[in-house]
């Protein structure tokens, strides 16, 4: 397993540039047809698009929001180890 | 349906392609932002960023095929706009030369009435008969144009509907759905092979935007099909090197993947991490949302329900939060492992196990199933007790993994909540179809390696009804500690089809486990006490256990089953290595 090397800097870097992107994914916001089409066919058509469209989006938002979390936990994992090697330090002090 | 050329307004549509021009918009900016995180995290070397390197690196692509999408999307309606306002303007025109032709025709049908009366009479003369005739020929000419405009306007509804058709056609798409346009349609009727071919083609944002019965279809697939399946993706594959298509399917159904019987433990991990995080963001969420709500209650009923929403939310986040720390919670091992989180379901509880050790590669591997009161905001409790068996086979070079098996919902501690579900067999009823589904699938992926059932209290009750039900898992050693009592259904040993069955039972503080057997109902057996076919663990000498737990306190004094330096750790590691 590879050693893990990374600045906290990077990882609140990288957390808060996906938060960012997880808010702009969600706030693509897909708009209705309001009955613009006057024809059923094509209101159906585009509804299916229309959900399509959204879960394809909920995923980037989901995955992006994922990630950030994700190196979130890493930082508190490379915290908790630094906590530990701290302790460790004064105990044998 | 006959189409209307007049219905319908252009200019809504031309307006909502520009709402979809925004979002594309939107969409390049969010990737844009994804690979500025990605470029950030460039100085971020190991594993940890191995595994966020590979879902990253699907975002932008992603976001752009999307955006692609929404082009051919706007291509569409933007023709079916332009289409519609020239009908439209078409159908104005000739509705207006439909109404004077009806006008004209009505008023020349009158005179030429009056006319032909005229020229009917006995005084009429030339002129009168050649008013009428004048005025025949004018409303056979108004007849003609009112027949060629009503031919202008069926032709002109042909159109409509023809447009409508290409519109329709156009949404429906590859291009626009990015997905062929009768899959959603044809999926439910293809064959296994066939549907896992085609679901493994379909790119992850696609995949994830299918109808839920897409995942119910690949969750009810047996192991071996999907075992099959998988390994020709581009082999079983490892966390670190394995295809783009097995990433995609990890990215887009975590919770079907996850949990997907015949997938390798390591992709399980991969995905069921991404739904744990998911869970524990969205419980995040709603406890605040919860605590706020409480904040704000007025009245006594008001603050009641406010608070008993917020006791739930609490549970529910100390839960996911303490089963998410199972990733890094600091265990005394000999060897550091992988550690796996081999499922998740988010359910109420939510449930889950979590391995220290490689599920894919050890040579034996123990469930350790936890007994009355668990819950995943216990995992790292039971991790760390699990790590304490992995340490002692460790020290003797046994390549070994535990899982902390939280899979069923255990009954609530009798004790601190007063329900006595724990004297009764319901929970362990339950508990043993899932844990027989989690060690089957074991089995179907690891025909291989010696696999043991390490149980605690009420955990030994549910395990022994699991393991006399599936008499093929194999089981090498079944191992209860502080049993709450085997079921009366299974009388010994052999009834487990486990190789051997073993059973510690300590002089506990407080008698629960004799409690638990004493007052069960119907009444359970004693697996360190006159069971046949058990060999009893040690679990006194010097470092004797005297509580009921797993591991005590650290400086209380008090010894669990698996504490360091009790005989029973040393037993239990020694009948649970290969």
């Amino acid at each position: 397993m590879a050693d893990l090397l990374v600045s906290y800097s990077t990882l609140d870097g990288v957390y808060n540039a996906l938060e960012s992107a997880t808010k702009t994914f969600e706030g693509a916001s897909m708009p209705a047809d309001g009955g613009a089409f006057g024809a059923d066919d094509v209101t159906g058509a585009f509804a299916t698009f229309r959900t399509a469209q959204e879960r394809s989006a909920a995923w980037l938002g989901d995955t992006s929001r994922t990630l950030g979390q994700y190196a979130h936990d890493t930082k508190s994992l490379v915290q908790d180890a630094d906590d530990g090697l701290a302790g460790k330090a004064e105990g044998a002090g | 349906m006959t189409a209307d050329p007049l219905a319908g307004d252009p200019a809504a549509v031309t307006k909502l392609s520009r709402a979809l021009a925004d979002r594309q918009d939107d969409l390049r900016t969010g990737a844009t932002t994804v690979a500025r995180a990605a470029d950030d995290a460039a100085d971020w070397e190991g594993a940890s960023k191995d595994r966020f390197s590979a879902t990253v690196g699907t975002i932008a692509p992603a976001a752009q095929r999307i955006i692609g999408r929404l082009d051919a999307a706007i291509d569409v309606l933007g023709t079916y706009a332009d289409e519609v306002r020239q009908i439209q303007d078409e159908a104005e025109r000739i509705r207006a030369s439909q109404l004077t032709t009806a006008m004209d025709s009505a008023l020349t049908a009158l005179s030429l009435s009056t006319a032909k009366l005229a020229a009917a009479a006995k005084d009429a003369t030339d002129a009168d008969a050649r008013q009428a005739r004048r005025l025949q020929s004018d409303a056979d000419d108004l007849a003609a144009t009112a027949s060629r405009l009503d031919a202008e306007w069926d032709a002109l509804v042909r159109r409509r509907a023809t447009a409508e058709r290409a519109a329709s056609a156009g949404l429906s798409d590859t291009e626009v759905l990015g997905v062929a346009p009768s899959y959603s349609g044809t999926l439910g009727r293809m064959s296994d092979a066939d549907f896992l071919a085609a679901v493994a083609a379909m790119p992850p944002e696609v995949l994830a935007a299918q109808d839920p019965s897409v995942a119910d279809r690949l969750a009810g697939m047996p192991a071996e099909t999907v075992q099959a399946w998988w390994d020709g993706l581009g082999g079983r594959g490892t966390a670190g090197e394995h295809s783009a298509a097995q990433d995609a399917l990890i990215t887009a159904l975590p919770a079907v993947i996850g949990n997907l019987n015949g997938v390798p433990y390591w992709a399980r991990d991969q995905a069921n991490r991404l739904s744990a995080q998911r869970a524990y963001a969205q419980a995040s969420g709603a406890l605040r949302d919860a605590q706020d709500k409480y904040g704000k209650a007025v009245g006594r009923a008001a603050q009641a329900a406010a608070q008993r929403e917020l006791i739930s939310a609490q549970e529910r986040y100390d839960q996911l939060k303490n089963f998410s720390a199972g990733a890094r919670t600091q265990l005394d091992l000999v060897d550091q492992v992988p550690r796996q989180m081999i499922t998740f379901h988010d359910g109420a509880p939510p449930l889950g196990a979590f391995s220290v050790g490689d599920l894919d590669t050890a040579d034996g591997v123990s469930f350790l199933v936890p007994g009355m009161g668990s819950s995943l905001a216990d995992t790292t409790q039971y991790m760390r007790a699990g790590a304490n068996v992995l340490a002692t086979q460790q020290q003797v070079g046994a390549d070994t993994a535990i899982v902390s098996w939280i899979g069923y919902e255990a009954p609530p501690n009798a004790a601190s909540t007063g329900n006595l579900g724990v004297l009764g067999e319901t929970y362990a009823d339950r508990g043993a179809s899932k844990l027989a589904s989690d060690l089957v699938a074991f089995r179907a992926v690891r025909p291989d390696a010696q696999l043991n059932v390490i149980a605690h209290s009420y955990g030994s009750t549910t395990t022994a009804l699991t393991l006399a039900r599936n008499p093929d898992l194999g089981v090498h050693s079944f191992v209860t500690l502080g049993s709450a009592g085997i079921p009366s259904s299974v009388p010994d040993a052999a009834a487990t089809h486990a190789d051997h069955m073993y059973a510690a039972q300590a002089a506990e503080k407080g008698d629960i486990a004799y409690i638990g057997r004493k007052y069960s109902f119907p009444h359970r057996l004693d697996p360190a006490d006159g069971f046949d076919g058990v060999t009893r663990i040690d679990t006194t000498g010097t470092h004797r256990v005297n509580i009921h737990g797993l591991t005590a306190g650290q400086g209380s004094g008090d010894r669990g089953y698996l504490d360091i330096g009790t005989p029973t750790l040393s037993d239990v590691a020694e009948v649970t290595q290969p």
